[in-house]
């Protein structure tokens, strides 16, 4: 335990020494976080609401959503796409360590470098600019922040899912562009479902995606009642635990059938 | 005791094989035609506690397949391994956490860390005690003299120093089994030299055995009580060094200046070479002695100078590698 910890650690600190990434990322953010604000309060023409949702609450559904993604951004794909690719997979295997434990760490410790480095950064930019992007209640926002945690797990699980194709495929190329623009359209992240027509959304609504941004976010804004939380909450924990074990199932088949490039 | 044994060991591959040219590469997307290669093909051999054994071949002779199949990475296709009795397939973590691997092509070292946090990430995934991590530091600075750029990052690094600091994280652990692929590949003579001299150190203080790969005959010569070769996935020979000259090279060469020009013949030796005054006989060591050889010469013309020249062990190396040929042949 203390090793995953350690590699957390280790993370952050790496994080902070990257100073070029940390400022243009939060420039081109805020930029994105300012455009879709924008579009949405043209989209609301001052006034209404829409499936219920106001445009006080569609900003900060915005604002929250752009700080979202900031913090979940997944390096496990790549880094098992990596490994792989050059080799270097033999050298964590030779470890006493569950290596998925060791990208999940590294994973985590880039998402607590992100809240200080970006997170804080841009909530403080989105307050600047279109007000504070509150809660519906601090009940909420508990329960936002369980449902923004098991989310994560279950973008980890996919994400990683994803990575495990490279030891068959060596290379994720289009699969990962599909994957990026699949989770950006059904996720929630950028248009809520309840904007898609009702039948669409009710199969999004079965998919594994909604839980990560969509969720969470609706959760935030106040779009559920509590009996909704509850039951969509136990059906993310559902969806993390059916991925889990997709993931530990293909994880031993691909331990067994690999192959080390280079020598 | 043994500490590894290996037995009926083989690893299979499905090698695709491709088509040149652009017809081919079009060809290629639609039909491929695979075959199975074996890169290690019936591998048997154990080793004993605190043994340096060479374990060499030409590339891709199935060196380096052996030594990811040993360490638990890969999984083989038939036959057994154990180390120190667990099977490095069904407790790969047990087995490494007993383990200390080098791949001198490759840097198990952080690119991003200090060379001392590697070390400190190391004590944690090996859970080593804070008193044994100080005495093992203390005891691998002492052999490899890291202290003086222990706080560099190691992309800054010098080959020789990362080398070092590779095998300091491997050794951390004080492992009972180490496993070095190529571990002075690259290296000047010098670093080389004591990184030599460092692998000797380690294998007589902690009585740790080491498997060497290699293609530098000097690692083999200079720390190497025992060479297995194996070429094309097989085991040709395996045994002690000396063994192996005697068998393959049983013959030195003897090399005689005289005063003046001449030719003299010897019922023992055979004469490969008269240049001038300089004649270069051919003896085996077990039916002459160069003394006895050089006795009789000087009874027949004076002798001006003496030199005795030893088969080159690559010249040796070489010889075994051949006779792979011949097997083919066959």
């Amino acid at each position: 335990m203390k090793a995953y910890l350690f590699i957390s650690k280790i993370r952050i600190q790496t994080a902070l020494t990257y100073r070029f990434n940390v400022i243009s990322t939060i420039a081109i953010q805020c930029l994105i976080m300012y455009a879709m604000s924008c579009f949405w309060i043209a989209a609301y023409d001052g006034g209404g609401t829409v499936s219920g949702v106001s445009q006080r609450d569609m900003i900060t559904y915005t604002t929250i959503s752009v700080i979202m993604g900031n913090l979940l951004t997944m390096g496990v794909q790549d880094r098992i796409a990596r490994s792989v690719r050059s080799g270097s997979v033999a050298l964590d295997l030779l470890k006493p360590v569950n290596i998925y434990g060791i990208y999940l760490a590294e994973d985590l410790g880039d998402c607590a470098a992100a809240f200080f480095q970006k997170a804080v950064p841009l909530l403080l930019v989105g307050t600047a600019l279109f007000g504070f992007p509150a809660p519906a209640s601090a009940v909420h926002f508990l329960f936002f922040l369980l449902s923004f945690a098991i989310g994560y797990l279950v973008n980890w699980f996919l994400a990683a899912l994803l990575g495990l194709c490279a030891f068959k495929t060596l290379t994720l190329g289009p699969l990962a562009n599909a994957k990026g623009f699949i989770m950006r359209l059904l996720s929630g992240s950028i248009f809520p479902l309840w904007f898609f027509p009702s039948g669409f959304r009710r199969v999004l609504e079965l998919l594994p995606f909604m839980n990560i941004y969509q969720l969470p976010l609706g959760i935030y804004i106040g779009q559920y009642t509590t009996i909704e939380i509850l039951l969509r909450t136990l059906l993310q924990v559902f969806w993390c635990g059916l991925l889990w074990l997709l993931f530990d199932f293909l994880q031993k088949k691909m331990a067994a059938a690999i192959l080390i490039q280079g020598g | 005791m043994n500490v590894i044994e290996v037995s009926h060991l083989v690893k299979e591959y499905k090698k695709i094989r491709k088509e040149s040219g652009l017809r081919g590469a079009v060809k290629n997307l639609f039909i491929q035609k695979s075959e199975y290669v074996r890169a290690v093909d019936d591998i048997s051999f154990s080793i004993e506690k605190g043994d340096i054994v060479g374990y060499i071949g030409p590339n891709g002779a199935g060196k380096s397949t052996t030594v990811k199949m040993l360490s638990g990475i890969m999984q083989p296709t038939s036959g057994e391994i154990l180390i120190s009795g667990i099977s490095p397939q069904r407790d790969r973590k047990r087995v490494v956490q007993n383990l200390g691997v080098v791949f001198g092509q490759r840097s198990q070292l952080n690119w991003d860390l200090r060379l001392g946090e590697t070390f400190e990430l190391l004590k944690r995934i090996y859970q080593i005690e804070d008193s044994v991590y100080k005495n093992n530091l203390g005891v691998l600075n002492e052999i490899f003299q890291i202290d003086c750029f222990i706080d560099i990052p190691v992309r800054q690094l010098s080959l020789g120093q990362r080398m070092r600091g590779d095998l300091v994280a491997a050794m951390l652990h004080s492992p009972d089994v180490l496993f070095l692929d190529e571990p002075t590949i690259g290296l000047d003579v010098e670093a080389k030299y004591s990184v030599r001299k460092f692998i000797k150190e380690i294998n007589q203080r902690n009585k740790t055995t080491i498997i060497l790969t290699t293609h530098d005959l000097g690692d083999i010569q200079e720390l190497c009580q025992r060479v297995i070769i194996i070429n094309e996935g097989k085991i040709i020979e395996d045994g002690s060094l000396d063994m192996l000259i005697d068998k393959i090279a049983p013959y030195r060469h003897l090399i005689l200046d005289f005063y003046h020009p001449v030719t003299i013949s010897h019922p023992r030796a055979e004469l490969i070479s008269v240049n001038e005054a300089r004649s270069v006989y051919r003896f085996r060591k077990d039916e002459i002695t160069a003394a006895q050889l050089i006795e009789d010469i000087s009874h027949v013309t004076p002798i001006k100078e003496v030199g005795l020249e030893e088969v080159k062990i690559d010249d040796i190396i070489r010889t075994v590698y051949q006779q792979k040929d011949v097997l083919c042949d066959r």
